[in-house]
């Protein structure tokens, strides 16, 4: 299925740029995967939007952000790029979001901007690895 | 004398430990459990040490583990506390009085040790005893201390009190010859008699009886019997000499030999540790299962991680939150709103230049030029909507693939297999680094250079023991002889002393010290032979008893009796009298119950009550005989303190049950991690805990458990 967000920017609050990628393997060294449970900043993000959405958290519009990659990583799991826009319509309830993919972006953009703190809290919990926390999180969610 | 309770300050391994003694008449055995090098023998050394300080214990006693490695001068003081009580009878007005007194004795020394170790320097001991009354402890004066203790357990009893299960059987083992065992056998009886002042008493009248002989006329016999008896006198202080020379060969030659036996035991236990290529090869192959093992892990988390970015997991969060957007492209669906094809027919009207209708499209017709912008726009339009409708037609049909499924277990099962392969894999890596640490230990301690130092050192000390059995049969020959020359020399003095003349004084004088010497002699002699006979009869009763019918250790009544001979050795007899030797005819349980029958017939015949502290007696037993010998050492004894291993428990613990009033466990901390389970706080010192023979805790809890598992069930 198209990648209708490839030509935009996904971003992210500048504030938690340290702490994101803390928990992000690529880009850095000698930290276990169960420390740094996510792959790329997307699988993050992505997380994050999920949780933000799960929960019905309230989307945040951030002036202070920066270009954390470009939606165009999205065509390699196409499955999110379905998800963002079923979330788009269900968050409008307007069909014609569906023709507009940088609102609908902004709409994930600003949900994900709610769900990336209550992860960062989630992975935070001390006496365990941040893998087993988040995994713990998503079992009792999945109840 | 009972023991009540002994705490040990730096006395070697020992660092700060107290227990507490059974003194119950009913439960009156208390059980140390050790196993070998845990401290046994050290706990032993502090309680002499404790009671008669260190003109018995010689020793440097302060444990090396305190040392500062600094460099600096450490000043470390060992501190023994003893509280045992002790019976005292006192007769007033012609009435026996028997007085139980409590006492506490509490012996210190200051070690000065210099720089790493290398030299010390210990200081003189500092005893108090406290007596105790209604209103507690009171100190005693100083001059009575040792009085008090020499008469609750006389010194020359010591060895007799604390035994050693393993040494005791060297009263009748074959690695020593005859002269030795009787040797063994007569210092046991002597010191039992503690006959020193007797002895002392006839030497005095034997230079009395000289110096008489010298004093009587030199005319006739007089001069040949002044010459007989300087002889005969000569004679025995040679055979004095040389008897002690042989004493001091035969105590070297002990020490010696037991030298050899712990060379021995030290080189087996280093083969036993095995071959070093075999097991560095083995911990090569642990290793590759640890790489294995640490791999299994990483890629269990690496697909933990995969999951969080699953098309299912991602469903699950959002799945039950989406029916809005799945109500609204059903709407659009019902409303078919979907893609329509009219767009390529407009198109192909503005190709032509020509309308559906027939009418001009070109755009130099003003009219028809208008035409072409409207028809343009709804190209435009449609092919917006057609995007809309052809994303909402996309999404309706993949809707159903976002739905979240309740019955199915998705990412769960994947995170569940993913979990249980990483625990999995994670206790065989626990294992798998424990069993690696182990056989590491045992690497370490595999030392070729160790080995060979032990077998040159066995070497040596195999030819110090020739030659001492060289000079042992020299000595015991020479002695011999000398005595059969003295026999005659003494029928010659006999015959000359009758046939000196009445007149003669000094002769009178010399034959009355003869005469009195005789008695001294012949007192000893029957006191000896007295005590010998019973200790004998006493050893008998208890040996019988011990290897019962129910013990299965006589069968077919083999064994009839056992007696201590007049040359002091120690005699088995079976059926008709027949002499059974005991080293080679009896099996190791039935010698283990003859040595400890002696030891417990000597403790007996010595009218002092006092605890029986005995190290490792049921090693070589099993079965019933084990139990019938614990079950007489605890009868015979007044209080039983008991060392046994794990493996001498086995079989015992029923009487354990019944008859212990204190059982505590010692542990080493030099043994983790090969034998002892979990790290000590601190190492290079012996641990107590309070389990008793059926339990075991963090610091007592062995590698090798399988004794406790059969004891718990």
């Amino acid at each position: 299925m198209e990648n209708v967000f490839a030509p935009y920017q996904i971003t992210m609050p500048s504030s938690y740029q340290d702490s994101i990628k803390n928990y992000v393997s690529t880009g850095t060294r000698s930290q276990s995967r169960e420390n740094a449970p996510f792959n790329r900043q997307i699988d993050f993000w992505y997380m994050a939007l999920c949780l933000a959405f799960n929960k019905g958290l309230t989307p945040i519009k951030e002036k202070d952000t920066y270009n954390a990659i470009t939606a165009e990583i999205l065509s390699r799991n196409s499955f999110r790029a379905v998800q963002m826009q079923m979330i788009a319509l269900s968050e409008t309830n307007d069909e014609q979001i569906l023709n507009a993919p940088k609102e609908m972006l902004d709409i994930c953009i600003n949900l994900a901007n709610a769900g990336i703190p209550l992860l960062l809290s989630i992975l935070n919990v001390p006496d365990a690895t941040p893998l087993q926390n988040i995994f713990d999180e998503l079992e009792s969610l999945s109840k | 004398m009972k023991l009540v309770k002994a705490s040990f300050k730096n006395f070697r391994l020992l660092r700060d430990i107290s227990i507490d003694f059974a003194v119950d008449e009913d439960k009156k055995l208390t059980v140390i459990r050790a196993e070998n090098g845990t401290g046994k023998t050290t706990l032993m050394s502090a309680l002499i040490w404790g009671l008669y300080g260190s003109r018995v214990v010689t020793e440097k006693i302060y444990p090396l583990s305190v040392v500062d490695d600094d460099g600096t001068e450490s000043q470390i003081t060992t501190e023994v506390e003893i509280d045992f009580t002790a019976e005292e009878v006192t007769t007033r007005n012609s009435r026996t009085v028997v007085k139980n007194k409590k006492y506490r004795l509490i012996r210190k020394v200051i070690t000065k040790v210099s720089s790493f170790g290398r030299s010390f320097s210990q200081g003189q001991d500092e005893v108090i005893l406290l007596e105790y009354d209604e209103t507690g402890f009171k100190p005693v004066i100083q001059s009575k201390i040792e009085s008090i203790i020499e008469r609750t357990l006389p010194l020359h009893l010591k060895d007799i009190y604390f035994t050693d299960g393993d040494a005791a059987l060297t009263f009748i083992e074959s690695t020593a010859t005859a002269t030795e065992k009787k040797h063994r056998v007569r210092k046991a009886i002597e010191s039992l008699l503690s006959m020193k002042e007797l002895e002392s008493i006839i030497k005095n009248l034997k230079n009395v009886k000289l110096s008489f002989a010298k004093q009587i006329d030199n005319t006739n016999y007089g001069k040949k019997l002044v010459d007989a008896e300087t002889t005969y006198q000569d004679n025995e202080e040679w055979i004095e000499g040389a008897e002690d020379d042989l004493n001091i060969c035969l105590t070297d030659k002990k020490e010696a030999d037991s030298q050899l036996k712990t060379l021995k035991s030290k080189i087996e236990e280093q083969l036993k540790l095995g071959n070093k290529t075999a097991l560095a090869a083995e911990i090569k192959g642990i290793n590759k299962l640890i790489e294995r093992s640490r791999s299994g892990i990483k890629t269990s988390v690496s697909d933990q991680c995969n999951i969080l970015n699953n098309k299912d997991l991602a469903i699950d969060l959002i799945g039950s939150k989406l029916e809005t957007s799945i109500l609204l492209l059903n709407k659009m669906n019902a409303k078919d709103k979907f893609p329509m094809q009219f767009i390529p027919v407009l198109k192909h009207a503005l190709d032509k230049n020509e309308c559906l209708c027939g009418s001009d499209l070109s755009e130099t017709d003003p009219e028809g030029n208008s035409k072409r912008i409207y028809m343009s726009g709804i190209i435009n339009d449609c092919k917006q909507v057609d995007q809309l409708n052809k994303r909402a037609s996309n999404l309706f049909f993949a809707s159903d693939k976002y739905k979240k499924d309740e019955t199915s277990k998705g990412w769960v099962s994947e995170y569940d297999k993913c979990i249980t392969q990483f625990f999995s894999f994670n206790s065989t890596l626990d294992e798998n680094l424990q069993y690696q640490k182990k056989k590491e230990a045992v690497l370490d301690e595999i030392s070729d250079e160790l080995l060979n130092a032990y077998r040159e050192q066995a070497s040596t000390t195999e030819t110090k023991i020739r030659e001492f059995n060289a000079e042992i049969t020299k000595l015991t020959e020479e002695i011999r002889r000398s005595k059969e020359r003295n026999q005659d020399v003494k029928a010659d003095i006999d015959k000359y002393s009758a046939k000196l003349g009445k007149n003669n004084t000094a002769g009178g004088k010399h034959i009355l010290t003869d005469t009195v010497l005789q008695i001294f002699e012949n007192t000893f002699e029957v006191i000896k032979t007295t005590e010998l006979e019973k200790v004998s009869k006493e050893m008998n009763s208890i040996f019988l008893s011990m290897i019962g019918a129910e013990s299965g250790l006589n069968p077919n009544g083999m064994i009839r009796s056992c007696r201590l001979t007049q040359e002091f050795e120690i005699k088995v007899f079976g059926p008709n009298e027949q002499s059974l030797n005991p080293d080679t005819e009896l099996n190791g349980a039935s010698r283990r119950a003859i040595t400890l029958s002696f030891i417990l017939a000597l403790t007996k015949v010595s009218n002092v009550t006092a605890a029986n502290i005995i190290d490792t007696p049921l090693g070589m037993t099993s079965g019933l005989v084990k139990q019938s010998i614990l079950e007489n050492l605890i009868k015979q004894g007044s209080q039983i303190i008991m060392f046994l291993t794990y493996d001498e428990i086995k079989g015992v613990e029923k009487i354990i049950d019944q008859y212990a009033g204190s059982t505590v466990t010692l542990s080493f901390s030099g043994h983790y991690p090969i034998m002892l389970k979990n790290k000590p706080a601190r190492q290079g010192e012996s641990m107590l805990c309070e389990c008793n023979h059926r339990q075991c805790c963090e610091i007592c809890e062995r590698t090798d458990q399988t004794n406790m598992q059969l004891r718990r069930a």
